[in-house]
């Protein structure tokens, strides 16, 4: 299976898709979205997929965290993340981005009888592994909420403390209890939200912290 | 093994009562990867975990244990300690209608009922 099948796609266009199927899925529940977004439920009551949590077959490898099987339309999770509630929800929204994304192409380039399952592996990244991870980022964690979310932790916060705490907090507080750390952390950084927030060029930034913190001391003094 | 009648119905009730895998394991105190395996039809469950899956879907235990093809241990208990009378009655009691088996069932509860009250 090459990459060439598959088109190259913006950040952007993938951004869209993900909101699509979000705001489709919502608006069969009330419209609006709610925190934290129900992979679950998206993948087996809305879009009629089987989630089978497994260690068999190509599962036996936990190198190999999930696959889907268009035909059977069954999301397949690697047992070894069950109890990692990030992992978990990750890999299947890292799926069902392959569902909106390469479905289509995987089918229609698939040898008749042959089985296929599309595999997420933590060791090969090719393209469409990119895409489906960029899409499951923004299913889990949507730029709008995420921005929400984190506007309300005050300046003070985000220019005390580090992206890792921001990330903590923003999970613990914001809803996005289904999210790893190292998810959001990396879901900052590309929506320009890490814990930088006047969003000061890099040269810049130390000397603020620096400048702010001697005025915090000079101001308990 | 390929899905059967009762892997089919726990997969539907997990659905209609929004549960996913792991919180349905979570609930009956076994992996979620078991209760993958109960909806494939690749295990069957013990019968005191068809008795737990039943409280956690919200549904009767009688029927999940007909459709794993158990019977539950009350059940057994009953008609071990009537060995004579309790094959008799069933032998009897065969042909009856739904309708017949609902009259009975009355008749039943209210002599039970007045047991009760005798002890």
């Amino acid at each position: 299976m090459t990459d060439q099948r598959y088109p190259e796609l913006t950040d952007d266009a993938i951004e869209r898709a993900s909101n699509k199927l979000l705001h489709e899925f919502f608006a069969t529940c009330g419209g609006e979205i709610t925190l934290p977004v129900p992979v679950e439920r998206i993948a087996e009551k809305f879009l009629g997929y089987r989630i089978e949590l497994t260690d068999q077959g190509l599962f036996a490898d936990p190198a190999f965290l999930g696959g889907v099987d268009f035909q059977t339309e069954t999301i397949f999770v690697n047992a070894s993340v069950e109890n990692h509630d990030g992992r978990y929800a990750f890999t299947i929204a890292h799926e069902l981005g392959h569902h909106v994304l390469h479905r289509m192409q995987f089918l229609s380039y698939q040898p008749e009888g042959e089985e296929g399952i599309m595999c997420r592996s933590s060791t090969k990244r090719p393209m469409i592994e990119y895409q489906a991870d960029r899409f499951a980022a923004a299913l889990l964690m949507p730029s709008e909420a995420l921005k929400t979310s984190a506007r309300k932790l005050s300046r003070k916060f985000r220019a005390k403390h580090g992206t890792n705490a921001l990330a903590a907090r923003l999970i613990t507080e914001g809803g996005f209890s289904n999210v790893s750390r190292e998810a959001m952390r990396y879901r900052l950084r590309e929506l320009k939200l890490s814990a930088n927030p006047l969003m000061l060029p890099r040269v810049l930034l130390i000397p603020s912290l620096l400048l702010y913190r001697l005025f915090r001391y000079l101001s308990r003094r | 093994m390929t899905a059967t009648a009762l892997s089919e119905k726990l997969y539907e009730l997990r659905l209609e009562r929004n549960l996913g895998v792991r919180e349905l394991g979570r609930l009956v105190d076994v992996s979620g990867m078991h209760i993958s395996n109960l909806e494939k039809g690749k295990a069957m469950p013990s019968t005191e975990l068809v008795q737990r899956l039943a409280e956690a879907l919200a549904t009767s235990a009688d029927e999940l244990l007909f459709l794993a093809g158990q019977v539950d241990p009350d059940v057994v208990e009953v008609i071990h300690n009537n060995p004579l009378s309790v094959p008799s009655f069933l032998r009897s009691a065969k042909n009856l209608t739904p309708k017949q088996w609902e009259a009975l069932q009355a008749q039943v509860d209210e002599m039970a009922k007045k047991t009760r009250r005798k002890k």
